[in-house]
């Protein structure tokens, strides 16, 4: 890609889209660092999809609340106990819904792969909420294949959102989705094996050939790469994030990087195949408090943020009832138990104060709740035009052998 | 180690008994098949007929006793060891070999070269009739041409002895009259000791020089076809081997070399052999057609034994009129009167008439109760199972 | 059922019928749709058009060539290891398991109890670094003191034998079973001992067992994409795993169709040269009744 074409496509962005300086502007009014900022600044970039798109006009409508809400989710993304989810099951109790809970996204375009031909004909197979990553939210919102939310029955959400993740580029005004949850993505690490690890270029020593893993997740896995590069992943080209690509494809060949995982290494870490890998913050809480030798590390170059958004599909069957469920997790006091569980990073300001009533241990986790230092240093991945997110995703796909 | 004959016998067995689990298949066996002997071990299913040819065969063990092929004991020789050839019940033909390379199979395990294999071969196919089938496959051939395919895979070998395992029973009758003949002929021809297992007493009695009847792991008897048919010495065997008429009795003193007789039936008889224990229970035996049948009110026939009955039903069978008789004591008699001429036919007392049946002193066999009891049995059951 | 009766010959078809409609609507449409899929240009977001294009199947035979060969290589590599495993098992099961033998089968078959995924997992940890059967193969220098099975060719077609050995036994052991044993005691006979008699007529006779369990074993595997998965490295991918993925993270259907489409060429190439090979009477446990 040119410069030329990045010229043309900022102002493509400028012209159709909040620009990024705009996002900037209203990250900062946030009250957070401008790093975080960047973070808000989630998927910079253009966001011109070449065709399908079309507007969502019209809001939800209030109606009488369903007797169910179908609530599509990652696997491990809610509070179990007993083989049950208690927030659940609260929120039955509260306003008579039960929620059909299933886990059944594991990967942003293998979901997509599998909805959107339903999603084109305004059918969310039955599906009222579905989570998906920042730039695959982007991707359906511009599809039309999400729903616009009516904010008038989202109070929770307009007052407790955190304020860093109440603007950004795919949905300036988070008219179609609603946060879940944050994660980081950095460095994890078998500190008994791997004492001095610093920096994402430590991934690549050959004392740890053959015990490093990187994610399939090409955003998280480029982007760090792009950093220890000194390349940053939000504004970097796409020839920056092509000879990321190269480098990881170069350790691939050598035998340095074992494999492409999800989050597997919450069994390769424990059992000792992995001594050095990319993986993501809230599965570090769990695996540092099992096993005192594995740790979270943020790079010194930085690392990666992201965030997995709610999302009402269209046609989604019971929308109304969506709504209130978002709007009855954004409180502290609701979001505090799911926070316990699953450890990323909340969305609902003060989950924090609620989370030290029923866990401190938890609450005081710099993984869950991290200073603005340390958030400074956190990175979004740019939000690519097709064609450009074609040519990285099959580049990063033929490096990982697929 | 020498028959009566004098010679070495080509199959002994002495005190042989198999057991599979509790089941006793052959109790203390001794027999003696001599050389280019066509011998037929006759029984109904389960008597023992079989797993006796396995275990001369090699394919199982003795329990106990010992098995002699040519005077060598072949304990622990495994089949493969033994010269001797099987034809399988339903020929084991291996199914991907054609017709020469089934033949041709013994052989060449033998090392037989090739060619000269290949010429016994042909020379083998020549002579049961297959020259054209040679390259067939066994599922492309009539029953009737298996069975002489599983023959000349056996021959060709030339063993020692050749063991049959019901060969012919998968054909039907008309086949099996046919490759009876020729496979005694085959026999003369070859020389060779066939040990032939059948249910089938008439198959038995046509082709055997000698015939083993067995029964629940025992054999009853062994002697001459018409020795068996004439003179059987059990009531099973008299009972297996054709209808014959039973009448129970007692023997009673011996006087001047002859026992007497007193049949339940109340009429007593003269006997001539003796060895039997006075008041041993023993049985007359008279085969159907040796019987005569007269009205009561006839004069009865002199030096003749008789005994009176009710005709309970008269069949009419073509060549033959079946009759059977009850007498006093509950005891049937089935006889059978040649239709050698109508009038004399049409003469013959019916269903309800008393009658009197009469026979040569010849004709009539005394006979002991089978060393197994089988209490089930009655003769005409025996025959049922034979057809079975 | 008066229409049936007054028209007989419908019958045969009226059974058929929905045998053919299964056929047709889960596998010969499916067909017809990913062929036409493989020819189409465009992306997920710009929609796809159908354009005759046919240089997907030259661009993926290129791009993919290796992982296309290594598929077959590894696949061939388990049908062979199955075979060696399987044929042994499925024959003492067969003949000398007696009274075992339905606890034999049951066992071959237990396997199956647990989802394919679960037991590929637990293989995963069976082969991990710091496991018991690692060290020891370290011990006994199989393997360097720092050598891994995991993420290597071997545990991908340790793997693959394993998950694919029932489709070889199963067959193996119906052909064997079936074998009558008074052709084994007339080759003894014969004067065949154990080994010629294995030779000549227990082989020959399971031969359809084996095309069979080495047709069940050779497709599945060359197709399979868990293994490499869970128990390789991106250098051990198999063509599964690019399908997958071009079909599932990038969906790029018409390379991923184009890939298939070339996969179950070359598999029916192979399955008719090995029937070829093989004999069709094997292939169909029976022979051509000529003549």
């Amino acid at each position: 890609m040119s410069e030329r074409d990045i010229d043309k496509m900022i102002d493509e962005l400028v012209e159709r889209e909040v620009s990024r300086r705009q996002l900037f502007r209203l990250g900062a009014a946030g009250a957070m660092s401008v790093g975080a900022a960047s973070f808000l600044a989630a998927c910079g970039g253009s966001s011109s999809l070449g065709g399908g798109t079309k507007t969502q006009s019209k809001v939800i409508q209030k109606s009488a609340l369903g007797t169910e809400l179908n609530f599509s989710n990652w696997p491990l993304y809610i509070d179990v106990a007993h083989g049950k989810h208690p927030t659940l099951q609260h929120f039955q109790k509260k306003f008579g819904v039960h929620v059909n809970y299933t886990e059944e996204i594991n990967d942003n375009t293998e979901f997509f792969g599998k909805i959107h031909q339903q999603l084109a004909n305004g059918n969310s197979g039955g599906r009222d909420i579905i989570v998906m990553t920042d730039w695959m939210a982007g991707k359906m919102i511009k599809l039309g294949f999400i729903e616009k939310l009516n904010k008038q029955y989202l109070p929770n959400v307009q007052k407790n959102l955190i304020p860093a993740l109440q603007h950004i580029d795919f949905d300036p005004n988070r008219d179609y989705s609603v946060p879940w949850q944050s994660g980081q993505t950095g460095l994890i690490v078998r500190t008994d094996k791997a004492p001095d690890v610093k920096s994402v270029n430590d991934i690549f020593n050959p004392k740890y050939k053959g015990k490093v893993t990187m994610l399939t997740e090409m955003r998280d896995s480029v982007g760090l790469t792009m950093l220890g590069m000194g390349k940053d992943p939000t504004t970097g080209s796409v020839n920056d994030m092509l000879a990321a690509i190269d480098k990881i494809g170069k350790y691939v060949k050598n035998g340095q990087i074992r494999r492409f995982t999800g989050n597997d290494y919450l069994k390769d870490l424990p059992h000792g195949d992995t001594w050095v890998c990319y993986g993501w913050s809230g599965d570090a809480v769990q695996l540092q408090s099992d096993n005192k030798n594995i740790k979270f590390i943020h790079p010194e170059e930085g690392f990666m943020l992201w965030t997995d958004n709610m999302l009402i599909p269209v046609g989604a069957p019971h929308p109304y009832t969506a709504e209130v469920f978002m709007n009855w997790i954004y409180q502290p006091q609701v979001e505090a138990p799911i926070e316990d569980y699953v450890n990323y990073v909340p969305p609902v300001n003060g989950t924090k104060e609620a989370l030290l009533k029923i866990d401190p241990g938890v609450a005081k986790n710099p993984l869950i709740f991290p200073s603005p230092a340390v958030l400074a240093k956190g990175h979004a991945f740019k939000q690519l035009a097709p064609a450009d997110d074609d040519k990285v995703n099959n580049a990063f796909q033929q490096v990982i052998g697929a | 180690m020498t028959t009566t004959s004098g010679t070495t016998p080509s199959v002994r067995l002495e005190r042989v008994t198999k057991r599979f689990g509790d089941l006793t298949a052959v109790r203390e066996l001794t027999l003696d098949i001599e050389r280019g002997e066509f011998f037929t071990l006759l029984g109904p299913s389960g008597c023992g007929k079989t797993t006796t040819l396995r275990m001369v065969a090699g394919f199982e063990e003795p329990s106990e006793g010992q098995v002699l092929l040519d005077g060598t004991d072949v304990s622990g020789l495994p089949a493969f060891k033994r010269a001797t050839n099987t034809v399988f019940q339903s020929y084991a033909l291996f199914p991907h070999l054609n017709v020469e390379e089934n033949v041709a199979f013994g052989l060449r395990r033998k090392g037989v070269a090739r060619k000269e294999a290949a010429r016994r071969v042909s020379e083998e196919l020549e002579r049961v009739g297959l020259a054209r089938e040679a390259k067939r496959k066994p599922r492309q051939l009539s029953g009737g041409q298996q069975q002489r395919v599983a023959l000349a895979r056996a021959l060709v070998n030339l063993p020692t002895v050749l063991l049959l395992d019901e060969p012919l029973g998968a054909l039907d009758l008309k086949l099996r009259k046919g490759l009876q003949v020729e496979l005694k002929r085959i026999q003369r021809e070859v020389g060779i000791t066939f040990v032939y297992v059948t249910h089938d007493q008439e198959e038995a009695l046509t082709m055997s020089d000698r015939i083993a009847v067995m029964n629940q792991g025992v054999v009853e008897q062994v002697d001459a076809p018409e020795a068996v048919y004439d003179r059987p010495r059990t009531t099973f065997v008299a009972g297996f081997i054709g209808v014959s008429n039973l009448m129970p009795g007692v023997a009673g003193p011996v006087s001047a070399g002859a026992t007497e007789l007193k049949l339940d039936s109340g009429v007593t008889l003269s006997t001539p052999g003796n060895g039997y224990a006075s008041g041993e229970r023993v049985w007359a035996v008279v085969r159907p057609e040796k019987l005569s049948v007269a009205l009561v009110e006839e004069p009865a026939p002199t030096g003749r034994p008789s005994v009176e009955g009710l005709v309970e039903s008269s069949l009419y069978l073509g060549t033959a009129t079946q009759m059977v008789v009850r007498l006093p004591d509950g005891v049937t008699m089935t006889v059978l009167v040649p239709n050698a001429d109508e009038t004399e036919r049409q003469r013959l007392p019916g269903a309800g008439a008393r009658v009197r049946l009469s026979w040569a002193t010849d004709h009539m066999h005394v006979v002991r109760e089978s060393q197994v009891e089988e209490p089930e049995t009655t003769p005409q059951e025996g025959l049922s199972s034979e057809r079975a | 059922m008066a229409f049936v009766r007054r028209h007989r010959g419908i019958l045969p078809l009226a059974l058929l019928l929905p045998g053919l409609a299964w056929l047709i609507i889960f596998f010969a449409l499916p067909l017809y749709y990913q062929g036409k899929i493989s020819l189409e240009v465009g992306s997920i977001f710009n929609g796809f058009h159908f354009n005759w294009h046919f240089k997907t199947y030259t661009d993926a035979w290129s791009a993919y060539r290796t992982q296309f060969l290594r598929s077959f290589w590894f696949a061939g590599l388990s049908t062979v290891l199955s075979l060696l495993i399987g044929y042994p098992l499925a024959y003492a099961i067969a003949f000398r398991a007696g009274k075992w033998r339905n606890a034999l089968l049951l066992a071959v078959i237990l396997p199956f109890f647990v989802t394919y995924l679960v037991r590929t997992l637990a293989w995963e940890t069976i082969l991990d670094d710091s496991s018991p059967l690692v060290s020891f193969l370290q011990t006994i220098h199989v393997i360097s003191p720092h050598g891994r099975v995991l993420a290597t060719t071997g545990s991908v077609v340790a793997g693959i034998t394993y998950n694919f050995l029932p489709f070889m036994i199963l067959p193996l052991y119906a052909s064997l079973e079936r074998i009558d044993d008074r052709l084994l005691e007339a080759g003894a006979d014969l004067y065949g001992n154990r080994r010629s008699v294995f030779w000549k007529i227990t082989l020959p006779l399971s031969m359809p067992g084996v095309v069979a369990g080495v047709l069940l074993t050779f497709i599945p595997a060359a197709g399979d994409f868990v293994n490499a998965t869970l128990l390789g490295s991106p250098n051990q991918t198999m063509i599964g795993n690019v399908i997958q993925s071009r079909y599932l993270e990038l969906n790029d259907y018409p390379t991923a169709a184009a890939l298939s489409f070339t996969l179950m060429f070359i598999i029916l190439v192979m399955v008719a040269l090995w029937a070829k090979v093989a004999g069709t009477d094997a292939l169909m446990g029976t022979e051509a009744s000529a003549t």
